[in-house]
């Protein structure tokens, strides 16, 4: 993937200036160029083509919150048919579409910054400020799927054993419990362990550095002034209000050629994640071709 | 001068009646290689952990212990810490991170070094322990291996003059216990870092070692070359000897006389001066039931759909009132086939039979209550109290025995194991020999008629592992039968009838104990391959002790 070679700073700088205009402005030509930038990203990096259960879990979602809106909101002109004496109108509807377009837009890209800042690389930047919460939440992720195998092959072991055997609610409750307390007095055990592995090899001794195996290159500070340039316009254009669309009563957006520039601005900006992706397939391939 | 001295060193812990040393005086020159060995209890964990200030345990102490003539307290932090590497035991524990990098880059981190420094150390290490292939993995994905080979890469970043290894490799397979002491094998050779290794599996390291120190309750009673170990403890400590490499017992059952064979082409040499007239033990044929208590046909299961297959086609049949041991490599499956057999997890296809009946006539609780029963490769799982006695009660309660005939049941156990110290204490204060018998005691209030043992010889010294084999035989004798999957060729070799070889998901080979080893060239325990080409059929070393002696010496 061509996002393995950009600094973490950069990726979380980018993602977060994607995200944020989208689920604070109302204007729906961001939500879809957000929606889309997603896919596009998502259809170029995801190995496999997304599951059914995935798709039809996300079309479920979608279509609830657009149902939602309607249901409560009655304002707008144009009234579509009445429900229990409500009127159900293609405003109110459509404010659905644009806040189910959110939801879905931040969910994705959501999950492309899980994809593109593993926790590592999380840590490896929150090392930079905070090196003690830094190291700590590197030592609980290791310990989660520890504590997780732990008490599977504890209960294993007991069921096994006949603990869990009576099929009685009772039995399986204290079982339960005595497996619990057995696992809390495991994990103590293990901690003094490991605390006494990490004063052997020097931690507690003053001076202590954080080490960081991404190197922030000249082009990565290059990626990163354009997106935080780009920044600075969007707000500057959001908070102008020249951005700004209305629902009710009727639909309007502000127009001229400072909306515009906004808008391809912001397509440009979601679209280079897979701009980047793109250039880079077609690269290899055209570098395999030569070879 | 020595680099590292010590000097009437006596430690008295807390709540210790005895001090746990006695008055412990040695010095080690640079470059040395020193093995501490000696009973489970004897103090030579105590005596490392005294030795890396950083974790040295509180108590009364007397007696100096110097680092390059400089007495420990006055020692600077940063040159103790980083120039006495130590590693314990369990690889799980001391792994702090969740990513092989980050754990790399922990210790030199917390030493301040630079980025570039740390940069270069990591990749000094990764290149040097082979580490490439999982160097971008999570900590959690690495096997026990691995994960003892990233511990020791980890105090190597400090680049440690001397390593002091508190029984590096009892939580290993053979395979992974051999590549370690070969990286402890090179690091010394190489590098010249001197090492101080307590250790009971000495096979593989005493032919590295110049010297050996033995202690007996906290008291050093043997220091010297590593070839008198020997000699020394054939003589004094019957026990512990069981615990050497097969050519050195063999020479001390012999009886022979100057420096003692430590490898097994020396051991073959020592064999070839006695004459080889008559070729085979006599064996009586053990007699078994034909009545299978286990009867595995074409079985087959995977984790998961997706997975691949653990167990493939797997047939198997263990025989009523015998042991049966199923050695193979790791990851081979063994550990999923017992729990097939014992029910934890159902194979999706074939037949699993248990005394005739298919497994799945029985109830889950019926199962449990004295049909089979299963002790896990980790002692500490059996465990849910507070104490071993109500562990054990426990144990009698699901088995619906209650009241005097309950105490009586617990006693018998108790004397048979000999435990009956243990009763009172918390099962997770016992010492890793201690813990097995007080979990196996567990396991056959039971009452299983088929024991299962997952790796029952696991850490276990020489004295806890002719202990256990007494155990199971007096266990055998009441007519249980027993299946163990082991690595430990010996003690397969020792206390089986039948054994087979598990391998790619199958018993490939499956036979008397006899037959198995003696037609096997490279899994097969020590004293087959000493005799091996010489004499057809002895698989452990009293019998190849009593070939040679039976056929007499030759030459001189």
């Amino acid at each position: 993937m061509a996002y393995e070679r950009i600094h973490p700073a950069v990726l979380v700088a980018y993602v977060l200036s994607v995200t944020i205009p989208a689920m604070f402005s109302l204007n729906p030509v961001l939500h879809i160029a957000a929606f889309s930038g997603a896919v596009l990203f998502l259809i170029l990096t995801e190995p496999e083509p997304p599951k059914v259960r995935t798709v039809l879990w996300l079309s479920g979602l979608f279509l609830l919150v657009v149902a939602v809106n309607p249901l409560f909101s009655h304002r707008g002109q144009t009234e579509l048919f009445f429900l229990n004496g409500h009127a159900i109108t293609l405003e109110s509807i459509l404010y659905g579409v644009r806040n189910a377009l959110c939801v879905l837009s931040v969910l994705l890209w959501c999950r492309i910054f899980n994809q593109m800042v593993s926790s590592e690389k999380l840590l490896a930047l929150l090392g930079r400020s905070f090196p003690k919460t830094a190291l700590l939440l590197s030592s609980s992720l290791r310990l989660v799927p520890l504590l997780r195998n732990r008490a599977s092959q504890m209960r294993d072991t007991q069921k096994e054993l006949g603990l869990y055997g009576n099929g009685e609610m009772a039995d399986r409750i204290t079982g339960g419990a005595k497996v619990f307390s057995m696992i809390v007095t495991w994990s103590l055990d293990h901690a003094t362990a490991v605390s006494s592995s990490m004063k052997a090899r020097g931690y507690g001794l003053k001076g202590r550095t954080t080490y960081t195996p991404y190197r922030f290159r000249k082009a990565d500070a290059l990626r990163l002034s354009l997106i935080l340039a780009a920044d600075a316009v969007l707000i500057g254009i959001l908070a102008s209000g020249k951005l700004a669309f209305q629902f009710y009563p009727a639909l309007s957006m502000e127009s001229g050629p400072v909306t515009m520039f906004g808008l391809i601005l912001y397509c440009l900006l979601v679209t280079a994640a897979a701009f980047t992706e793109g250039k880079n397939r077609i690269q290899w391939d055209y570098y395999r071709s030569k070879i | 001068m020595g680099l590292l001295q010590v000097e009437n060193l006596t430690f008295t812990y807390p709540d210790g009646e005895k001090p746990a040393l006695k008055n412990v005086s040695f010095a080690l020159s640079e470059g040395s290689f020193t093995i501490v060995c000696g009973p489970s209890g004897c103090g030579k964990s105590t005596l490392l952990k005294l030795l890396k200030k950083e974790i040295a345990p509180f108590g009364q102490l007397s007696g100096e212990r110097r680092y390059l003539g400089k007495c420990y307290e006055e020692t600077e932090p940063r040159v103790s810490c980083s120039q006495i590497g130590y590693l314990a035991q369990d690889p799980d524990s001391q792994i702090v991170m969740d990513a092989v990098w980050q754990e790399l880059a922990f210790a030199p981190e917390n030493l301040g070094m630079k980025q570039e420094t740390i940069r270069s150390r990591v990749a000094e290490m990764v290149a040097y322990f082979g580490i490439e292939a999982w160097f971008h993995k999570k900590t959690e994905q690495l096997s026990g291996g691995q994960k003892q080979l990233l511990n020791l890469a980890s105090v190597m970043t400090l680049e440690p003059r001397v390593l002091l290894l508190d029984e590096p490799t009892a939580q290993l397979d053979p395979i992974a216990a051999g590549d370690f002491f070969a990286m402890i094998g090179r690091l010394h050779r190489e590098l010249g870092v001197t090492v101080l290794i307590a250790e009971h599996r000495l096979e593989e390291i005493l032919p590295m070692a110049d010297r050996v120190l033995f202690l007996e309750e906290g008291a050093v009673s043997y220091d010297g070359p590593a070839d008198g170990i020997g000699r020394y403890l054939n003589e004094k400590n019957q026990g512990m000897a069981a615990g050497l490499p097969a050519s050195v017992r063999l020479y001390g059952m012999l009886k022979e006389s100057g420096p003692a064979p430590l490898s097994v082409a020396e051991g073959q040499r020592m064999v070839k001066r006695y004459g080889n007239e008559i070729r085979t033990v006599e064996t009586e044929e053990s007699i078994t039931s034909d009545k299978p208590a286990v009867e595995i046909r074409e079985a087959w299961f995977r984790y998961g759909k997706k997975g691949t297959d653990v167990l493939r086609d797997t047939s198997l049949t263990v025989y009523e009132g015998e042991h049966y041991c199923l050695l193979g490599g790791n990851g081979s499956g063994k550990t999923t086939l017992l729990s097939v057999i014992c029910g934890v997890l159902r194979a999706y296809a074939g037949s699993v039979r248990l005394f005739g009946q298919p497994i799945r006539s029985y109830r889950d609780g019926e199962r449990n209550r004295g049909v089979t029963a299963m002790l896990p490769q980790d002692p500490k799982a059996v465990f849910v109290c507070d104490t071993v006695r109500e562990d054990w009660e426990l144990a009698c309660k699901t088995m619906g025995i209650t009241g005097a005939e309950r105490n009586r049941a617990i006693e018998e156990m108790s004397s048979k194991l000999g435990t009956a110290g243990l009763q009172a204490r918390h099962p997770y204060d016992l010492s890793g020999g201690e813990q097995q018998k007080a979990a196996l005691g567990k396991v056959l209030l039971l009452r299983p008629r088929l024991l299962l043992l997952d790796e029952p010889t696991k850490g276990l010294d020489a004295a806890y592992k002719t202990e256990l084999k007494r155990i199971l035989s007096a266990v055998k004798a009441e007519g249980t039968t027993i299946l163990t999957v082991t690595h430990d060729a010996e003690f397969a070799a020792e206390c089986a009838d039948r054994a087979g070889l598990f391998f790619d998901g199958d018993v490939a080979v499956s036979g008397t104990v006899r037959e198995v080893f003696s037609n096997n060239a490279f899994y097969t325990t020590a004293a087959c391959r000493i005799a091996r080409g010489y004499y057809d059929n002895p698989i452990t070393c009293e019998e190849v002790a009593k070939l040679c002696l039976g056929n007499g010496r030759v030459t001189s």
